[in-house]
């Protein structure tokens, strides 16, 4: 299982692929303030980034995968930027459903 | 002609051609998806090969064109006839603007207004149709517009991308970050998506509304490398230093598979080819001396000279395969005629042409369009009646006209077929009398289908029967006087009332002939090598005077001997030796002094035309792989 929810923490494992954009999107609608783990994620499949995108949960940790984090695709929140994507605003907080 | 625009107009036209057999199919078969999306890719294409040139009315119009297929495919609208009509309208006007481009270098000065008139039949709201879809170079600039490091952009030497993958992408199995991610030097990313992002509720997990758009120092051809795959969904641009556009904007064509050669180089190579056959035929008189000479020595030539002739065979089926092209792009245009031609003329026709893959020597599919041009203007004009002549006659007001190629062993057979009126063989037989091409007894003598025949004889139709349409002086004798020289063979069949079908059979290659070359002063000649029965030289006292004329000894035969030079009306050349090609004049051989042999060619032979055309001595002009025209003499037409 690459997606996996443990107390209220949503958290990436290994190569994620394309079927697991599902399980990522409905484990997001499930805690719409979930914060989403990536250091554990090898590789991040595009259907799961589009997920995080639009979803804009907490991100901690940095992807293995470097292409993600070296051009701010999906940030750290923790490193102070926290942001996603191209929304530059600090403050945006995770949407609510 | 710039080299660019040359490339230009032949890929335009093919996408022209490739985009009007798809709307026709549609028109026959609405719901020919495969027809359909190979449209929208052909009018896609084309709208992007025309935004390089100055041509934005064509860039326009094939812009709604595309919008309208595009809408189709998601099934929004239905493409009725009248669209469909509209989409013709709109090959045939580009593809007027593309002949404009080459004779003229620009557009018509009413193109503008055309591509108005286009752009209402294609259902564009003409104030929306230009603010709505920027052109597709803004992409570029409003790259730059973004948040991007400004620094960066400064500092130039960078590659922009804009690469929008299409919804159905996760299907495929792309991973878009990936293969974004694989572009070598990135510079900045952004991800953004397709307009909104929606709300989570609404997300659609494996339906990809990403676009990415990016720098990278590395050059256009890395980062068109990296696109390679989806090509059609990346747009790549290099950035100047002043943040200007450098580059074009470019989507990847799909890599090439061929290699486009001009035809003129091909002919050199299988004349090359020809000559190496000939010098090969003459190695087999060589060899079977050789082996009475020394019989190890000529084994051994015999098995170079079957190696060889293996390989020369092997390369001249090459050649000739290479020479070979599907007949359609050479008829491309009879499409459009048969639109503008009906209209003209008040007909309401249904044109189609089948077989169009049907392959023949370029040669011959280029010689044919011209006949079959006429053939057409005369079956709109004189065979498929007004509309409501043919109602009046019961038949259906539509006319139907039908192009169909086929290949029977090596023969290129074309069949154009009308449900028309027919030729009607009483008044064919009563005019060949009254232009006194027939006695009336030999007309009477006459089977109905040699009578419609005459409609292809020479002084047939006069120039008072023609009309603007069917010709420029020349009847349908002109049809038979283009296809006689290519070998080919015309046969007529038509029932008065019901229709004509005129079936041209025509060798699928041309019919080349074996000449040599021979000199007579500073000329050069080609002789049919059929009508030369050998060449000697012999010592010029041997020549002796004989009555009025001159006459030599060869192996126990007195043959008269002519000069070529005289025959030319030149003077006759004087030498210690004297060089002659022995020739027929009906059974008797004639020997023809000539100042030089030359190499041997194999051409095609063509008719002379102009001031050479009704001279006898003359059997027609043949071109050397040099592109240099030489005569070729009727050697027994001249000495007798």
């Amino acid at each position: 299982m690459t997606v996996r929810s443990q107390d209220g923490q949503i958290i990436l494992e290994g190569r994620c692929r394309v079927e697991d954009a599902e399980a990522l999107l409905t484990a997001l609608q499930q805690q719409s303030d979930g914060v989403v783990h990536l250091d554990k994620a090898e590789t991040i499949h595009s259907a799961l980034v589009q997920v995080l995108l639009t979803a804009k949960p907490r991100i901690v940790g940095a992807s293995k995968h470097e292409f993600l984090t070296k051009y701010g695709v999906l940030k750290d929140h923790e490193d102070g930027s926290g942001s996603i994507g191209m929304s530059q605003s600090p403050d945006s907080p995770a949407r609510r459903i | 002609m710039d080299e660019f625009l040359a490339q230009f107009l032949i890929e335009a036209r093919e996408l022209l051609t490739a985009a009007a057999f798809d709307v026709g199919t549609l028109r026959r078969d609405p719901e020919n998806r495969k027809c359909l999306d190979s449209a929208f890719r052909a009018f896609h294409t084309l709208k992007g090969s025309v935004a390089l040139f100055d041509m934005a009315p064509a860039g326009q119009v094939l812009h709604a064109a595309e919008d309208l297929l595009d809408q189709a495919r998601k099934k929004t609208i239905k493409l009725d006839e009248p669209k469909l009509a509209a989409l013709l309208a709109c090959l045939d006007r580009v593809d007027v603007w593309v002949d404009a481009m080459e004779s003229k270098g620009a557009l018509p000065a009413n193109a503008a207004a055309e591509a108005q008139a286009l752009l209402a039949r294609l259902g564009r709201q003409q104030s929306a149709s230009v603010q709505a879809t920027p052109a597709d170079s803004d992409w570029l600039s409003a790259l730059l517009a973004r948040d991007f490091d400004a620094a960066l952009i400064d500092a130039g030497g960078l590659t922009a991308f804009r690469y929008e993958p299409d919804e159905q992408c996760f299907f495929r199995g792309d991973d878009p970050l990936a293969i974004v991610a694989a572009v070598p030097k990135l510079a900045a990313v952004k991800v953004m998506p397709r307009g909104e992002w929606p709300a989570l509720a609404d997300l659609q997990p494996f339906s990809c509304m990403l676009v990415v758009e990016g720098l990278s120092h590395a050059g256009l051809d890395e980062v068109q490398l990296a696109f390679r795959l989806v090509g059609d969904q990346a747009k790549i641009a290099e950035v100047a230093p002043e943040r200007g556009i450098k580059a074009e904007d470019s989507t990847i064509a799909g890599a090439a598979r061929s290699l486009r050669i001009d035809a003129g180089r091909i002919d050199t190579l299988a004349d090359g080819v020809g000559e190496l056959v000939v010098a090969g035929n003459a190695l087999a008189p060589l060899v079977a001396e050789a082996m009475r000479l020394d019989s190890a020595l000529g084994t051994r030539l015999r098995q170079v000279q079957a190696a060889f002739e293996r390989g020369i065979g092997d390369m001249h089926r090459s050649v000739t395969a290479m020479r070979m092209v599907p007949i359609g792009p050479a008829v491309r245009r009879l499409p459009r005629v048969v639109r503008d031609l009906s209209d003209t003329l008040g007909r309401d026709v249904d044109f189609a042409i089948e077989g169009e893959q049907v392959e023949c020597e370029k040669g011959i599919a280029d010689a044919i369009y011209e006949p079959l041009l006429h053939l057409i203007r005369n079956s709109l004009d004189h065979g498929i009646e007004m509309p409501a002549v043919r109602a009046a006659a019961g038949k259906p007001s539509q006319g139907i006209l039908r192009l169909r190629f086929s290949r029977a062993a090596d023969q290129l057979i074309s069949e154009l077929e009308d449900d028309g009126a027919g030729i009607d063989p009483a008044r064919v037989r009563r005019i060949a009398i009254e232009r006194g091409l027939l006695s009336e007894d030999q007309a009477r003598a006459l089977s109905d289908e040699e009578a419609q025949a005459l409609i292809f004889a020479a002084g047939f139709s006069t120039a008072a029967q023609v009309s603007d349409i069917s010709g420029r002086g020349v009847g349908m004798d002109a049809v038979k006087a283009a296809l006689d020289p290519l070998g080919a063979r015309i046969e007529v069949r038509s029932r008065v009332g019901q229709g004509t079908l005129v079936r041209i059979a025509l060798p699928l290659s041309a019919i080349t002939t074996r000449m040599l070359i021979v000199e007579a002063g500073l000329q050069r000649y080609a002789v049919p090598f059929e009508s030369v029965a050998e060449t000697v030289i012999v010592p010029s006292e041997r020549i002796v005077p004989l009555g009025d004329h001159h006459a030599v000894v060869l192996r126990d035969r007195t043959l008269p001997v002519v000069h070529l030079r005289e025959l030319l009306g030149e003077e006759r050349s004087r030498g210690e030796n004297t060089k002659l090609m022995v020739t027929w004049a009906g059974n008797e051989q004639v020997a023809v002094a000539v100042d030089g042999f030359g190499e041997r060619i194999e051409a095609m032979i063509k008719p002379a035309a102009g001031l050479l055309a009704g001279y006898a001595g003359l059997s027609g002009i043949t071109l050397l792989g040099t592109g240099d025209v030489m005569l070729v003499l009727d050697v027994e037409a001249l000495v007798t």
